[in-house]
Parts: structure tokens; C-alpha cells; sequence
């Protein structure tokens, strides 16, 4: 088995052989934080393809410091993000519902049992600007400051939108 | 709501598990055709910026420039003062012609009709005060009709409107000496070499260059010990020339010593045939304190790989010369033009298969170190055709890599393609006011 680095130099000569290596070993991962981050699996599977052109012409400027695919992850992310501005006013009018807070709260342990699509479906219905902290903190493990950073918006912002994502996608878990 | 922070683990979890859409070929398929299309757009993208470039340089210098100068200054004797313009429509070439045949046609007509020298000469139109001129500004003995000059500056006129319009009763007929022209220096136009090209000038054009590519392989210094037993049996040897090419944009400058300089921006292209048909039947055993092969495991029959693989390898670059040349006038409109330089060339893609010197398995080109920088060395020498605003040449070039085509930390062959075919190109001549 072809080790990272060695894909990656090879990648970096433009070898074609090893590009279609690295597709073939993150390419499901990465599959995943695009249906993460899209609303329906077509948009995530142009997000795929385009994520992977990126990450074959960026490949260059990766220097080794974090996992191949930690840093391919954040391109995939960026480039999400970049497309959700593109469209941004599809969910800008959304405002919070307080009926949120009063949904009842159910024990981890009842809510563990839910099978890992019904969370991620459960995910994608919330607003955008909800699921998106909430996958870039919880899933992604990016830090409110970064959060702040890539979205454009305070730390306290969102703060508070991984605490109100939180709650609904908590009142949307116990529906199920 | 501290107490919903298990919902991020819940979040994580789930995420681990695999997507619920699974990822296609078709999905690396349309990745694939991207990055060929954006390696297309890349490639259009440098012709452009080529293309604005030498476009720039053209219309700037085409605003300080002028082909005027080209007529040389002795075919036409004026005076000075203020019939520059009058001066300048004369040194017009298709003037010049026109006056010859002229000139022709009143010899002829000298001879036949044995008219003499006319004594009358209106001043009322402005043709005939250059019939004027002719008969007062001269002391030559031409004897030629009226009617016959007045024929030629009605021509003359109706060719170059702008030659008499601007002049005024203030300009001294006398002061022009056309007869001179025709009597004396006419003839010794057609004689000499175009003159043009002693001007210093600029020369922007096209160039195609098909070629028969072919490549020098030596061992490296360092790791000829890992080169396979059999690999030239197998490989080195049915590898072979291939046409080649190479087009793009140049830009001379000449200077009034015959030398020029040039550059430009090419897209080239080279190649290999290839014709592998064996069967790999041992592995080589490498030594592990140095670059060596120490001995060769032999494979079980069941274990054998055929190699047969039949194909043209080809390596595309972006080429920006550096020349310089010296010409020489062979005739009125030919010259001979040697040039000598050196190229950048960075690789941009290659495509194809080819078996690797170490285990002899068959490797895309792709997988294979190249330097993408490479220095490579011209040699041309060909005839040109030379009109006043234009050039077309033909010439043989032959060119060299410097350096080694193969990245030699890690090859162990020294490859340097080499390049023997014919350049073909077009220039416009821009010249200096």
C-alpha cells in the first residue's frame, strides 16, 4: 500500500496514476462531509468533484503539517462554504423558533440508539447557518474562533448558533 | 444547555460511518475530464496572454514606427525645403515602378517617333507645373514629348493624390529634379539588394517547425547499478524517433549590422515510439547499503507478466527561445539567416507508457520523474523571402536538450531528446521612424 506522502509527492508531479489513488482512498470520507455540508447528493457530488480539482491544484502547497486528508477536508469545507455565500439568501430569512427551547429533552442514552443516518438526516434539516456551525465545531472540530474567521461573523455569534442547533437538532431527534 | 453536548458526539459518530451515497467512477471520470479541460483553458490562457503581449508591443511600436524609411534615400534626388512630402510620395515603391515603366515607355516612344524636347508648358493645372519642373529644374538631355509628360504626372497624380494638393505657388518647381531619377538611378534600383533590410526593424510572426524527434541515452553516474539486466534488450532498444512539432509567436529584433535577436513562446511537442513486447520472468534484488542490483529473483511461471504495448509517447512544453543571428542578402529578395540559442523548456504534461528501467514494468509517464524545467540548445540556418512589410522563411533547425530530461536523483538513465526538422515562418516587419 502506497503511503500518503508518496501519493501526495507524486500527486504534487502531476501523476495521474496517483491522483486516481487519492480520489479512491478519501473519496468516500470526503463524500460524507459533502452530503454534511449539501442539501441533496447531487449538490454534494459536484461539491466532490469540484473539492477534488482544488485539492489537485492546491496539492502543490500542501507542506505536511496536518493528515492528507485533515487538509483535504478543510478545502472541501472552504470551498462549501463558499457555495452556501454563493446562496446565501436561500436561508438568511430564517429565524429561530422559540417552540425549539420547550421541545423535551431526552436522555443520550434513547438518542444513541438512533441510527447515524437518521442524526445526519436529522442534521441536514436544520437551517443552514445552524448545521453549518454545527458540522464545522462538532464534526469538523474547528474552533469558534475559526468558525468566526471562515464565516464572517463574531465568536459570540457563533457561540450561539451551535447552542440553538443544538437544541433543535435535539427537539428534531426526539421526534424521532 | 451545557447538557445537550452529548448531541456533538452523537454528530461525530454518525459521521464516521460511511456516506449514504456511494462514490462512482463516473464521479472520477467527470474529476478526470475538469482537469483536462482546465489544462486546456490553461494552455489558451498562455496563448492569450502571448497573444496581448506581442499585440501591445506590436501597436505601441507601430505608433512610433513607420515603414517610410524602408525606400532608401539615394534612389530619389530632391532639394530641400518644403517639398518633403512631394519628396516622400516619390520614394513610394509602386511609384518608383511606375516611373520606371514610364520612363520605358518614352524611350520607346523617343525611338519610334523621334519627337523632340517641347518648348510649352501650361501653368494652369497643377500637373503641368511638374511638366514645368521637369523641363526648367534640369540640365539633362532627355528630349521627351509634352504630351508624354503630361500623360506621366496625369499618372502620377491620379496614383498619389496627396503628392500635389498641398502644393502651393510658393514652392520653386526648379527645386525638383525627377528628371534625375529617370536619367541616372532608376535602373539601379531593381539591382540592388533590398535595402530594407539593412534598417533596423522589429519582426513579429508565426512559426510551425514539424520535427523528427529522437532522444541520447546514457547511465548516470550515481545509479547506472540499478539499471535491469535486460532492460535495453527489452526496452532501451525498441524505443524510437517520432514526429514532433512546435508553433507559437516570435519576436525579432534586427539590428543594422545584419544581427538580430530573437524570442518568443511556443507550445511544443515531443515524442517516442515505443514497441515493448516481452514477459517479465525474475525481479531484481536490490542491494540496501548502495545503488546496486545484487542479484535477480526468479518468478514462478503462474507469476510471469507480459509486456506488449505499441504507442507513441509524447511530451508537451512550453518553449521560450532566446537566439541570436546574423543574415546575409543573397539577392534582391533573398537572404540567408543563421541563427544559435538557447530555450526554456517547461514541461507541461506527458502522456503515454513506458517501461521502467529498474523492474521493466510498464509505467504511465505520469508516474515517471521529469524535470519540468529544462534547457535546451537551437541551431538553424535557412532562406528567407523579403518584401518591404513582410518575411517568409524556410529553414532546417536542430535542437537539444542541455540537461537531463529525466530527474537523475532518482533516475538512472540520462536522457536528452534531440530535434532535427523544418521551421517554417512568417514575419511582419515593423520599422523605426
Amino acid at each position: 500500500m502506497i503511503s500518503d506522502e508518496e501519493l501526495i509527492r507524486r500527486c504534487q508531479h502531476n501523476d495521474q496514476s496517483a491522483q486516481k489513488m487519492l480520489f479512491e482512498k478519501y473519496a468516500n470520507k470526503m463524500m460524507a462531509t459533502c452530503m454534511r455540508y449539501c442539501k441533496n447528493e447531487e449538490d454534494a457530488r459536484d461539491l466532490l468533484q469540484e473539492g477534488y480539482i482544488k485539492v489537485y491544484t492546491n496539492i502543490k502547497k500542501f507542506k505536511g503539517n496536518s493528515r492528507v486528508d485533515t487538509w483535504m477536508t478543510r478545502i472541501f469545507i472552504n470551498l462549501a462554504l463558499n457555495k452556501q455565500r454563493e446562496g446565501r439568501n436561500k436561508y438568511d430569512h430564517f429565524e429561530f423558533d422559540p417552540k425549539f427551547e420547550k421541545a423535551p429533552l431526552e436522555t443520550e442514552t434513547t438518542q444513541e440508539k438512533l441510527e447515524p443516518q437518521t442524526v445526519l438526516k436529522a442534521l441536514n434539516q436544520l437551517p443552514e447557518k445552524y448545521k453549518i456551525v454545527l458540522n464545522m465545531y462538532a464534526i469538523d472540530d474547528m474552533s469558534h474562533k475559526e468558525i468566526a474567521n471562515e464565516l464572517g461573523i463574531t465568536v459570540g455569534s457563533s457561540k450561539s448558533r451551535l447552542s440553538r442547533g443544538r437544541v433543535m437538532l435535539n427537539a428534531l431527534l426526539n421526534r424521532k | 444547555m451545557d447538557n445537550l453536548q452529548h448531541i456533538d458526539d452523537l454528530l461525530k459518530r454518525a459521521a464516521r460511518e460511511p456516506a449514504n451515497a456511494l462514490v462512482t467512477e463516473s464521479d472520477w471520470n467527470a474529476i478526470e475530464k475538469k482537469l483536462k479541460q482546465r489544462k486546456h483553458r490553461i494552455y489558451a490562457l498562455w496563448f492569450f496572454v502571448a497573444f496581448v503581449v506581442v499585440s501591445s508591443v506590436t501597436t505601441l511600436l507601430f505608433n512610433s514606427f513607420d515603414t517610410d524609411e524602408l525606400i532608401s534615400p539615394h534612389t530619389v534626388q530632391s532639394s530641400q525645403g518644403t517639398a518633403n512630402e512631394l519628396d516622400q510620395d516619390i520614394k513610394a515603391p509602386e511609384l518608383q515602378n511606375s516611373i520606371l515603366q514610364e520612363k520605358n515607355t518614352i524611350e520607346t516612344s523617343k525611338e519610334t517617333n523621334g519627337l523632340t524636347k517641347s518648348t510649352e508648358a501650361s501653368t494652369t493645372k497643377p500637373q503641368n507645373r511638374v511638366v514645368n519642373t521637369l523641363e526648367k529644374g534640369t540640365n539633362t538631355d532627355l528630349n521627351k514629348p509634352v504630351t508624354k509628360l503630361e500623360t506621366i504626372n496625369h499618372n502620377l497624380n491620379k496614383r498619389t493624390p496627396s503628392l500635389f494638393k498641398n502644393i502651393d505657388d510658393n514652392i520653386h518647381p526648379e527645386r525638383y529634379k525627377p528628371i534625375a531619377l529617370l536619367g541616372t538611378e532608376i535602373d539601379d534600383i531593381a539591382k540592388q539588394p533590398n535595402t530594407s533590410n539593412n534598417e533596423s526593424h522589429l519582426e513579429i510572426g508565426f512559426a510551425f517547425t514539424p520535427t523528427i524527434s529522437n532522444k541520447v541515452l546514457s547511465e548516470s553516474n550515481t545509479l547506472a547499478g540499478l539499471i535491469n539486466r535486460n532492460y535495453y534488450n527489452y526496452i532501451g532498444d525498441n524505443e524510437g524517433a517520432a514526429f514532433a512539432n512546435s508553433y507559437g509567436i516570435h519576436i525579432q529584433y534586427h539590428s543594422k549590422n545584419s544581427f538580430f535577436f530573437g524570442t518568443g513562446l511556443f507550445m511544443a511537442q515531443r515524442s517516442e515510439n515505443v514497441n515493448y513486447n516481452y514477459t517479465i520472468t525474475d525481479f531484481p534484488i536490490r542491494n540496501p547499503n548502495k545503488p546496486t542490483i545484487d542479484s535477480y529473483g526468479i518468478l514462478v511461471p503462474s507469476q510471469y507478466r507480459k509486456i506488449q504495448f505499441e504507442g507513441s509517447n509524447s511530451y508537451h512544453f512550453i518553449e521560450i527561445p532566446l537566439n541570436l543571428g546574423y543574415k546575409q542578402a543573397i539577392s534582391r529578395n533573398f537572404e540567408i539567416r543563421s541563427k544559435v540559442g538557447v530555450s526554456y523548456l517547461g514541461l507541461l504534461s506527458s502522456v503515454g507508457k513506458k517501461g521502467d528501467s529498474y523492474d521493466l514494468e510498464l509505467k504511465e509517464l505520469s508516474e515517471l520523474n521529469f524535470n519540468t524545467a529544462n534547457i535546451g540548445l537551437n541551431l538553424r540556418t535557412g532562406v528567407y523571402y523579403n518584401t518591404p512589410n513582410f518575411t517568409f522563411g524556410v529553414e532546417p533547425v536542430y535542437s537539444r536538450n542541455l540537461n537531463s530530461f529525466t530527474d537523475l536523483s532518482s533516475s538512472s538513465l540520462d536522457i536528452k531528446p534531440y530535434n532535427y526538422g523544418l521551421n517554417i515562418s512568417t514575419n511582419f516587419k515593423i520599422y523605426r521612424k
